[in-house]
């Protein structure tokens, strides 16, 4: 589903990803895990066709971003951890033109619509302006409109940070539909025990490089994915 | 504390001023860009120099120099409540950071002082632009005096002044806004209206300045008889000391009244949600539309849905259409009237003035950057576009759609009616409307052009790249300047006649090459944004 292959993302002077290749398949809730500035979130922004990089490549679905990036974008979904959206627009504007961009018809969009925010507790405030909106609905706004595009990939950065525990567990349920539905899930968080709860495998990544990556049982092992973070952290720090 | 705040208000400001290549991080056009805005400073400023001399040879000969200075200062209390009263409101109440540094143990007065600075910078820019020339004049026509240090710093007592009746409207603006329900709408209104009053003060201000100047003396006695204070502060400028020191309280008491009245009430302001009506969600069948309308249609709704948006970048687009109106009117008035004028001028000139209405509408039609802020006002949501299946091409595409579509019906009416009322042939009312046409198409592209040149994306408050960014000044300046260079050209070329209905290949040859640039190399710098 997500090929990427020897990223390499410089600013300036500096490589905030470095040589770094995964592959997540299809049907996976894929973790990624990091310290702050670990860059997680340019992997995950480079993958999603925002950031342009310097060396190596992202395929998905086989196809590569540099050569086709408007199919890779149409069958991806992109989360960000502080999602800006539209303030000009009201709740309904905004997804109603995330449909329109993504070629869904005027039934099932309104199906959708209708279903995702009837299950965020949304629709009644799809009608008030975006900027009336507080950071969880806004967070809920942003993941109903990668929902109602049913998307082969979804890349999400800190997706629970902000949302209340319903939201959390339903966004958890949902992360788990879409793998089973043959999509994939390739997220970042800080919250180790969501992590090993959720991701069928994980990869941890320390200043641009990764470290580790496998499946949870391979990388958690008996110790648990927080032992085994902070003894890699640890182990790094005094090298 | 003070000096902190004060200190990121200022790197905000020069942030604004000197955006830096988003990729290399360097700055860049510094240099270029202060010297534009130094042109246009001097420029402004020598339009007060007329006034100037006309209150002098009134006043000066009558002894009577401090209602010269008062009649100045009038004005140049008017220019700078005028021009800065708009941003006010939006960079007092409205700015992004107002919660973050409202959850700090900073007291709000702190806070509303550091933002009245910038406002106060921005007054006395204007204001400036009117007492400086005031100062000048006075100096050439009364000689150097003694007290000309004194003047100078009155400058400062007098921009305190215009600071305090700025924020006391922009604080009116907000208590009407936060408790209004559909607030684009209300700022927008209120705004228009404000406007209007001034464009009533402005079109009266000629014979308003003749009677003042014809009635001097009767003026000074009224206001020496009458209105003492007036008088004692004006002596502030004459060199008197009681003066001067009556201006520097008078002017620091009211503005430390002002902060305080205004910093009981900044939250309110600043956080008051009460005009928002929480009313459930009604669904309407939705529709589908493609991309490309999609993307246009969000460009209107940013549009008319950013108060700021509409009243700097869409103003001339009121105007035109209210001229439009007003001409329509009075048709046959306005007919008779420039058909006399053009009668009583040599044959050659009519010629000329021919290409008048493209010219005007063009100069009308370059108030109206509305592409010029477009890409910087994606600010922190810029990630969407970059994410969507859309080309920056689609993406270019809508922002000019947005302003062709804003532009083009005002442009042509406009020019096609003064072309009626000039009565010139329908060819040359043709050749009008399409160089009027060819105007709005440079300005659409060259905004573009210079929003992806100097991107402002940081931003606290929209207004900032709306009003303040340099790409929104360089595109009105140079769209002028294509004006200017027109009308010179054609004034040039005025006995070869038949060459004029060409001029319009300069604006639409260069909309071509910027356009050819932004849909190729274009696409690279958009992506790297």
């Amino acid at each position: 589903m997500l090929n990427i292959s020897h990223l390499t993302k410089i600013y300036g002077s500096v490589k905030a990803v470095d040589d770094l290749s995964l592959r997540i398949r299809p049907g996976v809730i894929y973790g990624f895990i990091g310290h702050n500035g670990a860059g997680k979130t340019t992997t995950l922004k480079s993958c999603a066709g925002i950031l342009n990089f310097e060396e190596g490549d992202i395929e998905i679905a086989g196809v590569s971003i540099k050569k086709d990036p408007l199919y890779c974008k149409r069958n991806t979904a992109f989360l960000p951890d502080n999602p800006d959206i539209y303030g000009f627009m009201t709740g309904i504007q905004f997804l109603n033109f995330i449909a329109d961009i993504y070629s869904i018809d005027a039934k099932t969009r309104q199906e959708r619509i209708d279903k995702y925010s009837e299950m965020f507790e949304l629709r009644d405030s799809l009608g008030q302006s975006v900027s009336a909106y507080s950071h969880g609905m806004k967070q809920k706004l942003a993941l109903i409109s990668v929902l109602i595009r049913e998307p082969k990939l979804v890349m999400m950065d800190e997706p629970f940070v902000g949302l209340d525990p319903i939201a959390s567990h339903l966004l958890k349920q949902l992360m788990r539909e879409i793998c089973d539905k043959g999509g994939a899930i390739f997220f970042s968080t800080h919250v180790l025990e969501v992590a090993q709860k959720l991701c069928d495998e994980v990869a941890i990544i320390r200043k641009g490089k990764l470290v580790k990556c496998g499946s949870m049982e391979e990388i958690a092992g008996d110790a648990g994915l927080e032992s085994v973070f902070l003894e890699m952290e640890g182990e790094t720090q005094n090298v | 504390m003070f000096k902190a705040l004060l200190k990121k208000q200022l790197l905000e400001l020069k942030e604004v001023y000197t955006p830096r290549n988003r990729k290399s991080k360097k700055k860049t056009g510094t240099k270029g860009f202060v010297i534009l805005f130094a042109i246009l400073t001097v420029s402004v400023s020598f339009s007060f120099v007329g006034m100037g001399f006309l209150f002098a040879d009134a006043f000066l000969p009558l002894g009577l120099d401090w209602v010269y200075f008062m009649m100045m200062s009038a004005i140049a209390l008017i220019v700078s409540i005028v021009g800065s009263v708009f941003s006010a409101y939006s960079i007092l109440y409205n700015a992004k950071d107002n919660e973050f540094l409202m959850a700090m143990p900073i007291p709000p007065a702190t806070i509303l002082s550091v933002r009245l600075i910038a406002v106060f910078l921005s007054g006395f820019l204007f204001e400036c632009m009117a007492l400086v020339p005031a100062i000048i004049v006075y100096a050439i026509r009364a000689g150097i005096k003694w007290y000309l240090p004194l003047q100078v710093i009155d400058l400062v007592w007098i921009g305190l002044l215009a600071l305090v009746l700025t924020s006391l409207l922009g604080y009116l603006v907000g208590l009407v806004v936060a408790h209004a329900r559909h607030k684009s709408l209300t700022t927008i209104v209120v705004s228009l209206v404000l406007l209007a009053l001034y464009y009533f003060i402005y079109f009266r201000l000629n014979s308003f300045l003749q009677a003042i100047a014809t009635n001097a003396a009767l003026i000074g006695e009224s206001v020496s008889g009458k209105a003492k204070p007036i008088m004692w502060l004006s002596q502030a400028f004459t060199g008197n000391l009681w003066g001067f020191l009556l201006l520097m309280v008078t002017s620091v008491v009211l503005m430390g009244l002002t902060v305080l009245l205004l910093s009981r009430h900044f939250g309110k302001i600043a956080f008051t949600n009460k005009g928002v009506k929480k009313t459930a969600y009604v669904a309407r069948p939705l529709h589908q539309k493609g991309v490309a309308s999609a993307l246009v249609r969000r460009e209107f709704v940013r549009f008319f849905q950013t108060p700021a948006y509409v009243l700097n970048c869409g103003l001339g687009i009121i105007i035109s259409l209210a001229l439009c109106v007003y001409a329509v009117v009075r048709f046959n008035f306005l007919k008779s009237g420039l058909e006399s004028v053009l009668a009583a001028l040599p044959p050659e000139w009519k010629d000329l003035l021919a290409f008048v209405p493209a010219l005007g509408a063009g100069f009308m039609g370059s108030m109206n950057v509305i592409t010029a802020p477009s890409i910087s006002l994606e600010g922190n949501s810029l990630w969407l576009l970059k994410s969507m299946p859309v080309t920056s091409a689609q993406v270019f595409s809508a922002k000019q759609a947005l302003h062709l579509y804003l532009n083009l019906p005002p442009v042509i009416l406009t020019t096609a009616l003064v072309s009626a009322l000039m009565g010139l042939t329908v060819w040359e009312g043709i050749i009008n409307v399409v160089y009027g046409m060819s105007l709005v198409g440079f300005t659409s592209a060259m905004g573009l052009y210079m929003g992806l040149k100097k991107p402002l994306l940081d931003w606290t408050n929209e207004a900032v790249p709306i009003k303040q960014s340099a790409s929104v000044a360089i595109t009105m300046f140079g769209a002028w300047a294509i004006v200017i260079a027109e009308a010179v050209a054609a004034y040039l070329l005025r006995n070869s006649i038949n060459l004029i209905p060409y001029l319009f290949i300069l604006p639409l040859g260069l909309c071509a090459v910027l356009n050819r640039h932004l849909y190729t190399r274009g696409d690279r710098e958009f992506r790297d944004l």
